[in-house]
């Protein structure tokens, strides 16, 4: 198979369960929920040393938020429901909390409820109020330039993390440009994130290492410059890789993200230096979802 | 059988207690059965039948044709299904009710959703003294649910309220929301003086600023609040109207009080222009 001269390797990418939520958070205006959104998601590019993966998913308007005002769709994705409790009250409470005119609510309907400001109106000292309008419980803290909104509980489901494509250019350059046009498309797609910096991540991984401390290094079948030291899986002309690693809360939506982001990076074509897309996986044992790249692009 | 309706056919003489008519304890009964029903007017008990002329109809309703302010406790103590009233209520109307929903195309009189603790109430017209305040029997007025008042309201609504929403979209009467627990209180029209007194915590928003509040709420300035915002956007799902006066308060004066019992209570108030 092929898209534009770019050949589609006949391979699948391995994902695993994961717990996710999704939090709205509103500000006086774009600029300060933008701050809000990249604080709470900074640091959140992998499960492994992160404690979570966190993207921003988009940017609403104000008529899509419960206060009317501008904000940030984020989402998160955790091992464990515990895990997910520790780093939302953490995020929550250090970057949206901290940070000037924000309030912050659920972005879920359904899934098991958890805690989102039912922890953090204790900062309140007693000066925090409760209000319930209908079945949801909001909390005001009084705060230096006003009140921190905040809905008392979000909702945790289960999700996807580790869907990912690979893509092969002859150069460092072409492979960037590619992967930029697929982040662009692909944050179209709701549902998703890509949690790595700018939706990329240069350093794909293999389980395990020479080293007994380490649970992963560097994926050297994968690393250009060792071609000729090791049992590559690259083709002679392939110069760089950069892989796309997505998050989502459903299949659905993670193969569609799959789908545009291939076909925006092979909009490139092999005459300007996309070689090939593959995908990662650990040979099918691990993840039960298998994302089969030519399934998805039929 | 479906729902029912209920048509007066003589003026009751005294007040007629019709709190055993509610959804749950009518269902699965026959129109013979309900007209057997005894009620208290006055005094003496009374079969149902002879004074309401009985009717079967399609939706799953108690309806109250004609009613008046004699009939008293309508759906007290409910906890699912409609009533829906033409004509006035008496007193006590969906007080201790926990669900369902009852709607009055009129007024009603004193003691609206008295210690309610869940459901809807929705009168077109008027409602009487301590609307949505505690019984006499209660420690607490209603600890949740929801009342939407058309027109006015009398003295002390809200009293001892522990939760829930109660919308007033014409003018309140004296002492509103005194005692408040928690809870909060849309009044669109004038409140008259002694809002507010005895409020622990809860929130009364007074869309036109009152003329007088209390001695015992200090004021701690103007503010745009994002919970205003989150309250507006519920409020345009069950009272339009109620919306578009809240939308229209982009900023509020509050008061907190009452300082006289260490109350956390807030008065917010459309800042005057």
């Amino acid at each position: 198979m092929k898209i534009n001269g770019v050949a589609i390797e006949n391979t699948f990418a391995e994902a695993f369960p994961m717990k996710a939520a999704r939090i709205i958070v509103t500000a006086a205006n774009d600029t300060w929920a933008d701050h809000a959104g990249q604080a709470m998601t900074g640091f959140a590019t992998s499960v492994i040393a992160c404690g979570c993966e966190a993207g921003i998913e988009r940017v609403l308007k104000p008529s899509e938020t419960p206060d009317g005002r501008p904000g940030v769709s984020v989402l998160l994705f955790t091992m464990s429901k515990k895990e997910l409790i520790k780093q939302i009250q953490n995020r929550v409470g250090q970057c949206v909390l901290t940070c000037p005119t924000t309030a912050c609510y659920s972005g879920l309907e359904e899934g098991d409820p958890i805690a989102l400001g039912k922890n953090l109106r204790f900062f309140g000292d007693g000066y925090q109020i409760s209000k319930k309008f209908g079945r949801t419980r909001y909390w005001r803290v009084p705060v230096m330039d006003g009140e921190f909104v905040c809905e008392e509980q979000t909702r945790m489901v289960k999700a996807i993390g580790g869907g990912n494509f690979l893509i092969l250019a002859e150069t460092q350059d072409q492979a960037l440009a590619a992967s930029e046009r697929a982040i662009k498309a692909m944050r179209r797609i709701p549902n998703v994130i890509m949690p790595f910096p700018g939706g990329v991540v240069r350093s794909g991984s293999k389980v395990g290492s020479k080293y007994d401390t380490l649970p992963a290094s560097t994926n050297h079948r994968f690393c250009p410059t060792l071609k000729g030291l090791v049992d590559t899986a690259l083709p002679d002309v392939v110069g760089a890789v950069l892989e796309i690693v997505i998050d989502g809360l459903d299949t659905d939506s993670i193969d569609a993200a799959t789908k545009v982001g291939i076909k925006a990076a092979c909009a490139m074509g092999r005459k300007r230096g996309i070689v090939g897309i593959t995908a990662g996986n650990y040979g099918g044992d691990l993840g039960p979802y298998h994302f089969k790249l030519r399934e998805i692009l039929k | 059988m479906n729902g029912v309706e209920l048509r007066l056919m003589d003026k009751p003489e005294f007040d007629l207690d019709i709190s055993d008519l509610i959804p749950e304890k009518i269902a699965g009964k026959s129109l013979d059965t309900i007209k057997r029903i005894r009620l208290s007017h006055g005094n003496r008990r009374i079969a149902l039948g002879d004074l309401f002329e009985l009717n079967e109809i399609p939706d799953e309703t108690i309806m109250f044709n004609g009613a008046t302010r004699k009939l008293r406790r309508i759906g007290r103590g409910m906890t699912s299904g409609t009533i829906e009233v033409r004509g006035n209520a008496g007193d006590e109307l969906g007080s201790l009710m926990s669900g369902g929903t009852i709607k009055v195309r009129g007024s009603a009189g004193d003691y609206v959703g008295g210690s309610m603790h869940g459901g809807a109430i929705e009168i077109s017209g008027s409602t009487g003294d301590f609307t949505g305040g505690a019984l006499p029997s209660s420690p607490l007025g209603m600890r949740n649910g929801l009342i939407r008042v058309g027109k006015d309201v009398g003295g002390r609504t809200g009293d001892r309220m522990r939760r829930g929403l109660i919308i007033v979209n014409g003018d309140a009467g004296g002492y509103c929301g005194t005692n408040m627990v928690a809870g909060t209180i849309i009044v669109a029209g004038r409140s008259a003086p002694g809002i507010g007194l005895g409020m622990r915590r809860g929130t009364i928003v007074a869309l036109q600023a009152p003329s007088e509040l209390p001695a015992t709420f200090n004021d701690c300035g103007t503010y745009s609040l994002a919970i205003l915002a989150v309250l507006s956007a519920y409020v345009r799902s069950i009272d339009r109207r109620a919306f578009s006066r809240l939308r229209a308060m982009s900023e509020v004066r509050r008061f907190t009080g009452d300082i006289g019992c260490n109350g956390q209570g807030e008065i917010l108030t459309a800042c005057q222009t």
